[in-house]
Formats: C-alpha cells, structure tokens, sequence
C-alpha cells in the first residue's frame, strides 16, 4: 500500500502539471520589476529629502536658540476646505489603528470640499475602492480585499445629487444578466453589472459574493450613452495589470458578452470619445490604437511618447472637445512628474488644454496626489513639456491603496 | 555576465513552463501559480547576473520559487475569503477512465494537506529530490523533512481508504 500511495501521488502530480499554465508574462516581469526600481529609487530620494530637512531643522533651532531670537510660528498643513471645490468627487481608503479590537478600514470621501467617512464593518480587512458608478455615476463600489484576490464581498453607498447625504451601506445587488468589461459598467436601465470572466455571459445571480479568477484591475472605461439611451460602449482590460489583457467591447444593453478585440499588447488605457463612435486604447510598448466602435476597425496612431521604459503610461482621455490626451510619466528621478500630451496634426505634441483632470495616482510617500492641467495652460516649467500641477496630496495613511475619481465628463 | 550564462529571455523562455509546471504541483492553482512565477521573476529580475552565475540557475528559480511559496501563503492566507461555491478542481489533460477518477481524488487531497507538507511531498514526487535536497532547498533539517513527509503521506492514506490509487500510477 505505501509503495502503491507514493506511486499514485507521483503519478497524479505529473499527471495534472500538464494542466499547468505554460507561458510566463515576461512584460509583466519586466515591468514590475522597472515599478519596483522606480519606487525604490522614489523612497530613497524622500529619506535623503527628510534627512536633509531634519538637519536645516536642528541647524535653524540651533541658531535660534544661541542668538536667543524667536522661533516663527509652525504653519499649518492644508485642511479640507483647501480643497478646491471645483474638483471631482474622490473617495479613497485609510486605515483607523485606533479602532477595536484591531483596527477597520474607512472610506473617506472628498466631496464638495467637504470630508465624509464611510465605516467598514469591524473585521471586514483590506478595502478598494473600485469606483463610482450608477446614474450620474453616484454610486461608489468598493470590494475587501486587495487584487488579485480571487473573491470580493462588494458593498456600495450612493451619494445625493448635492452631495450632502449619503445612503446607508448596502451589499452590492446584480439585476440582469453578469456582465463587467472592467470593474463595473451601468446599463441604460440603470443597473449596475459585473464582468466575470469564469461566467462570462451567463446569468450572475444576485449576491454580494463575487467569484472571479482575476484581479479587479487593469485598464477600465466608463461607459458611454449615446442618443436614445443606448449604451454604445464599454470595454475594459480584464487581466493582471500588465499580462493576460484582454479587450471587450459592449455596444448595447442587450450585448451581454460583449466582443473581444486583439489589442497591442499590455493594455495600460482605454478611454471612449465622448460621441461614442471611437475608442482609443494605449499599451505598455507605447502602442496606440483607435478602434472604430461601429466597425471594430483598428486604425493605430503614432507611439505615445515617453511610454517604453523607465517611462510608463498613466492614462488617455478625450476631451469634450473630441480631442485625445494622454498622460506620461518620465520615470526619472522625478517621480512626481506627469506629462501631458495632446494628439494633434497626426503627432503627439505636448498638452495645452486647461482643466481637465488628467489622473491621480500614489506617490512613494503614502499620499496621493489629484492632478489636473493648469488652468491657465502655461507651462509649469522651462523644458518645453507641461509639466501637470499637483493639488494639494491627500493622506491615505499607511494602509492607504486605492482611489476612485468620479468621472466628471 | 558571460556567453555561456543564459540571459533572462532566454532562461524564461526555455524554462518559464516547467517553472509553471512547478509553481501548479505547489499550489494546485493555476492562477496563482502564474503570480508565484511571476513574483520570484520579477525579484530574481534585477540581480539575474549573480542567478545566472550559479551553478544551476534554474535550481536556484525552483528553490526561490517553494520558498515564496511557503512565505507566499502565510502572508496571502489573512485576506482569502470563503466561498459557498467552491469550485471544482480543474480536470487533468487525458482521458476521464477510473485511473483518471483515482488520480484525481489523489490530487485532490494534496491540495487539502499543509502547505509545507504539500510542497515535500510535490519536491520528492514530482522532482525526484532526496530528503537532503529538499532539507537544504526548505532551510529545515532532513529528520524534519522526513517527518513532514510521513504526515502528509498518513494523511493521505487516511483520506483515500477504499479509493482505489493502484490504477493510477499509470
């Protein structure tokens, strides 16, 4: 029996490793190996930064202390009305250590300029914050749980049109048929709907529990409404941020599976123009694409400057005046730094159109900073590029990790 | 790095399955078998010169492939959720007679033994190491090794009684 056993574990274990996948994601390798770096290099500049800081600090209370003068007044940091109003809501995580009897997960959300705090059961572990959805996209969705997880418990609450009151937390509820290009998308009727990949078309009953075999990340897109109510598109990358990225295209309600597009690669950004005719699609090799949404015609557009490594792409967005942006980061020493580029005369020249928020994204430090062109379309500094305005960073605190911008366009 | 030491490409390429082959008999997921690879390529990634450079880079891989693994689980295991619908473990490529049926039932009850008791049993059986090798590969002695081995083997005996293994062993 003990030599038939060892027999039948060896047997069953080459067996099932011919199951086994057989590609590895050299992309992905490498690209969160540069992510890596760049971090590293991020947190070793702030401690050289912090160092020096600390040191002009005891240099200046040395001084003042030996000349007996008087120490100016300490400034304060920004508070929450310093938040300019005019931006979009945001809703981000933070962790309260205090609470009993280990600690919960908030969500703050930054609305109006006013801060509001969601609680999370106590228990309930790591939140994301995955977006804002529903009618006037005032429903925010959030999971437990970080990617790639194989299972999210997805609550939501939705905000009133003023933003001054905020509905009870509720389970996240599916009507109709499962379908998610991205983390969530809203039909015509309103209905919230999920993408899974494991059910893909088939009927998602209503639970709170969701199944997935990937992360609930990637590049996403908001879908569009065109005349009549119809939705005409949404399209999201389902995948492992950087592998595996697969490009669907609903362009009705009753589309339930939507169509699988091939795309360039490792898809970074997909956004839909605001007549929803084309979707512009951006990968990690600088690839760029616009998929004409009627025919699926793929028509590529020059490479995205900036993007292959160490620089990387952040996101592409359409302007209401149809025009189409993208956001860069160098990935130099300057981490902090975001180009801006607007497609224009067949090249990518650098960005000039005022307002628009371009993306957030988390710095080394646990902070996140909102960005947006400036307002007055100057550039912020003399190298030729514009160089995107930060608005004051919001603290996560140290579990702090995901953030959810409600679209604005 | 010299011509003779394998570039990372090329190590990947050549070798990246039957890493993925090792990552699945570990974790029985095929899913996260490919961010087990993928979490050790991306820290070898950096510093592939000194890998390269070992007598056996792709031993070197396997041993930071069990060991994430091992260290993987305990820091993954607090966020797992439970579900009512657990699904049911991918069927083995080949054909669906009784040996199959007994194979699997194998396969499903490593997947239910201690990670550390598992990944002995999948480095002696499915990589033919000696109980030193593994010792050595896991940091532990080769009594322990031994020891984890016989637990998990009882464990198994325990679980399949009046299942019939012998036809699988084809």
């Amino acid at each position: 029996m003990t030599h038939d056993l060892d027999d039948a574990i060896r047997a069953s274990l080459r067996r099932n490793a011919e199951a086994a996948p057989t590609i590895v994601d050299l992309d992905g390798v490498r690209d969160r190996a540069s992510a890596i770096r760049r971090r590293r290099l991020l947190d070793t500049t702030l401690a050289v930064a912090a160092t020096v800081v600390v040191a002009l600090g005891v240099g200046v209370l040395v001084r003042g202390i030996s000349s007996n003068q008087t120490l100016p007044p300490p400034v304060n940091p920004p508070t929450a009305t310093a938040w300019p109003a005019a931006l979009p809501w945001i809703a981000y995580t933070n962790f309260d250590a205090n609470a009993q009897p280990s600690g919960a997960t908030r969500i703050q959300l930054r609305i109006n300029g006013t801060d509001r705090t969601v609680r999370t059961p106590p228990g309930s572990g790591p939140v994301t914050v995955l977006g804002w959805y529903g009618p006037d996209h005032r429903t925010l969705v959030w999971g437990e749980g970080q990617p790639p997880f194989t299972t999210q418990l997805l609550s939501t609450v939705t905000v009133s049109a003023d933003g001054s009151t905020l509905s009870p937390v509720a389970p996240l509820r599916l009507r109709g048929q499962a379908l998610t290009p991205g983390r969530a998308f809203v039909g015509a009727d309103g209905a919230l709907r999920l993408w899974m990949p494991d059910t893909l078309g088939s009927a998602a009953s209503p639970a709170s529990v969701i199944t997935i075999n990937d992360s609930l990340d990637g590049a996403s897109t908001p879908w569009r409404v065109g005349p009549g109510g119809a939705v005409f598109a949404t399209a999201t990358a389902i995948g492992r941020v950087t592998g595996d990225s697969q490009l669907y295209v609903s362009r009705s309600p009753s589309d339930t599976v939507g169509t699988r597009v091939p795309v360039c690669g490792s898809l970074r950004a997909v956004s839909v123009s605001p007549d929803a005719g084309v979707l512009a699609v951006g990968c990690s090799n600088a690839h760029a694409e616009l998929i004409d949404l009627a025919t699926l015609k793929r028509t590529r557009i020059p490479d995205i400057p900036e993007v292959t490594d160490p620089g990387f792409l952040l996101g592409l967005w359409w302007s209401p005046d149809g025009r189409l942006h993208a956001t860069t980061n160098p990935g130099t020493a300057t981490a902090l730094t975001t180009d801006a580029w607007t497609l224009s005369g067949g090249a990518w020249a650098p960005s000039t159109t005022p307002g628009v928020v371009t993306r957030f994204f988390t710095t080394g430090a646990p902070t996140v900073r909102l960005e947006r062109l400036p307002t007055d379309g100057v550039a912020a500094d003399n190298s030729g590029r514009l160089i995107v305005e930060t608005d004051p960073p919001v603290d996560l605190g140290p579990a702090g990790s995901s953030v959810a911008v409600r679209p604005t366009g | 790095m010299s011509s003779s030491q394998p570039s990372f490409d090329a190590f990947v390429a050549a070798r990246g399955s039957a890493l993925l082959r090792h990552a699945y008999v570990l974790t029985g997921d095929r899913h996260l078998a490919e961010d087990l690879v993928q979490e050790v390529l991306t820290h070898l990634y950096r510093r592939w010169d000194k890998v390269a450079a070992t007598t056996s880079p792709e031993a070197y891989v396997k041993t930071s492939v069990t060991r994430q693994f091992l260290s993987w689980r305990r820091r993954r295991s607090y966020a797992e959720r439970p579900t009512d619908a657990v699904p049911e473990p991918r069927a083995a490529q080949g054909d669906s007679s009784d040996t199959s049926a007994g194979d699997d039932a194998v396969w499903r009850q490593l997947a239910t033994l201690p990670h550390r008791q598992r990944a002995i049993l999948a480095l002696r059986f499915y990589d033919d190491q000696s109980d030193a090798q593994i010792a050595e590969i896991l940091g532990i002695s080769a009594s322990a090794v031994r020891a984890h081995a016989s637990r998990g083997i009882t464990t198994l005996r325990e679980q399949l009684a009046g299942t019939d293994v012998s036809g699988a062993m084809s």
